[in-house]
């Protein structure tokens, strides 16, 4: 069988895939058209810099994008504006009250009662009797001589790690030395209420309270080094005497070394209950479940 | 091309990494903590302040990220639509640099390794070099379709 390219004598030979030469004056000229187009569609593919092609603007698009997102992850933009937010606590511990030989208790150590609050700076319940309960307590009991109290951690709430807000929070007020009971009332005035473990007791954020309470920051910030290792150390410790001392909520309140069941007990509990240790006058433990507060190194 | 194994491996990539976040999440819903299958560094990492952006838990964002890349590579396998792949190698790149900050904050500043957010990481790594290679193979002129 003949073909058009073997009938006709003048046209090359047909090589095997080689198109097959335009017949008439219109496909030549299309031919034509495609061929110029191709040409300057590879000229300017040429003429473009590898680093202008799409998968390398892709790329970078990508890089870049992905390292926007990890900037604004890790907060370096905005750190001031969580930390220049504090709010001042509405009814802070009397500074006179606390005791220069043990920064972590309120009120003589000769009261005959003995009010421990086993608590986690961020337990919400704790900050309700932190912020609602322990003024009262302060006021008609501590002023006048009549009990003591003495904070102890019991940091679970981040599930007991060294670097978790609870623990970290717990170290930071420490190493706030003789400012822990300042620094105690910012971190429960301060307390998120949205929840617990989100960031809010972040580094910048304890530090920013360390400064509002004026903290020896030199002291502070030694403290605070290498993760507060010590501090942390000692608040593992206490936590786990608690645990040892049948402690499983916070806060659990202490009445001279008796555990109250009850949570954060309101005064019309609490009152009664230090009235009648008054009235029996039942010693305060000489040695509580807890050794004395650590202070800033 | 044919598309069903690169699918199918691709996809099931992007599937462990959802089962993965899915746990992750689920954990954070429930208050509870992951169990770590090969060491302890779940717990301290979930608790640490870095475990949630913008008061959200990471683990959610891993499960809006997994179950996009599903979507884009059930769509491809379905369509054959290239385009598709090159937003799942974009959106794999965004997620392989989020990765390395994430690890990072584990070895150096949690001091604490989570195994399922590793695991979480080498199924966005993988992923992402499976992706590449099936790329360039449908990018062969004539192989697409």
């Amino acid at each position: 069988m003949s073909t058009n390219s073997s009938s006709s004598g003048a046209r090359p030979p047909k090589k095997p895939g080689v198109q097959r030469p335009p017949a008439t004056r219109q496909e030549r000229r299309d031919a034509a058209r495609r061929d110029q187009r191709l040409a300057s569609a590879r000229t300017v593919a040429a003429k473009r810099p590898a680093w202008q092609s799409p998968m390398v603007l892709i790329t970078a698009a990508a890089l870049v994008l992905g390292l926007v997102v990890v900037v604004l992850a890790s907060g370096v933009l905005s750190p001031k504006a969580t930390v220049g937010t504090l709010v001042k606590p509405l009814r802070p511990a009397p500074v006179a009250l606390i005791d220069p030989a043990n920064p972590r208790a309120l009120g003589k150590a000769t009261a005959p009662v003995t009010v421990e609050v086993w608590s986690d700076f961020q337990c919400p319940a704790c900050d309700t009797f932190a912020t609602t309960i322990e003024p009262d307590l302060i006021d008609q009991y501590v002023a006048t001589g009549k009990a003591r109290i003495v904070y102890r951690d019991f940091a679970f709430i981040d599930k007991g790690a060294a670097n978790g807000e609870s623990h970290q929070s717990a170290a930071a007020a420490r190493c706030a030395g003789d400012k822990f009971w300042p620094f105690h009332d910012y971190l429960f005035e301060n307390q998120n209420p949205k929840g617990e473990n989100l960031g809010t007791f972040s580094a910048a954020f304890l530090t920013s309270v360390a400064d509002a309470v004026g903290v020896d920051r030199p002291a502070y910030d030694a403290c605070m080094a290498n993760g507060a290792a010590d501090m942390v150390a000692a608040v593992k410790a206490e936590t786990a005497q608690g645990t040892s001392a049948g402690i499983n909520q916070t806060p659990t309140i202490a009445l001279n070394g008796k555990l109250q069941t009850g949570g954060a007990l309101p005064m019309t509990t609490l009152g009664p209950a230090i009235d009648a240790l008054l009235a029996s006058g039942s010693p305060a433990p000489a040695a509580s479940a807890s050794p004395p507060a650590s202070t800033a190194p | 091309m044919a598309r069903g194994r690169p699918a199918l491996l691709l996809g099931g990539l992007a599937a462990a990494g959802l089962i993965i976040s899915l746990y992750l999440g689920a954990t954070e819903l429930a208050g509870t903590t992951p169990v770590c299958l090969v060491g302890g560094g779940c717990e301290t990492v979930a608790a640490s302040q870095y475990s949630h952006w913008f008061g959200i838990p990471v683990a959610y964002f891993g499960v809006a990220f997994s179950s996009v890349l599903l979507a884009l590579i059930a769509t491809w396998w379905r369509t054959g639509d290239g385009r598709l792949l090159l937003a799942g190698y974009a959106q794999g790149l965004v997620g392989i640099v989020i990765e390395l900050y994430l690890v990072y904050l584990e070895l150096f500043v949690i001091g604490a390794i989570c195994t399922w957010c590793v695991a979480y990481g080498a199924t966005i790594l993988l992923g992402w070099l499976a992706l590449v290679v099936v790329q360039r193979r449908a990018g062969r002129p004539g192989e697409e379709g």
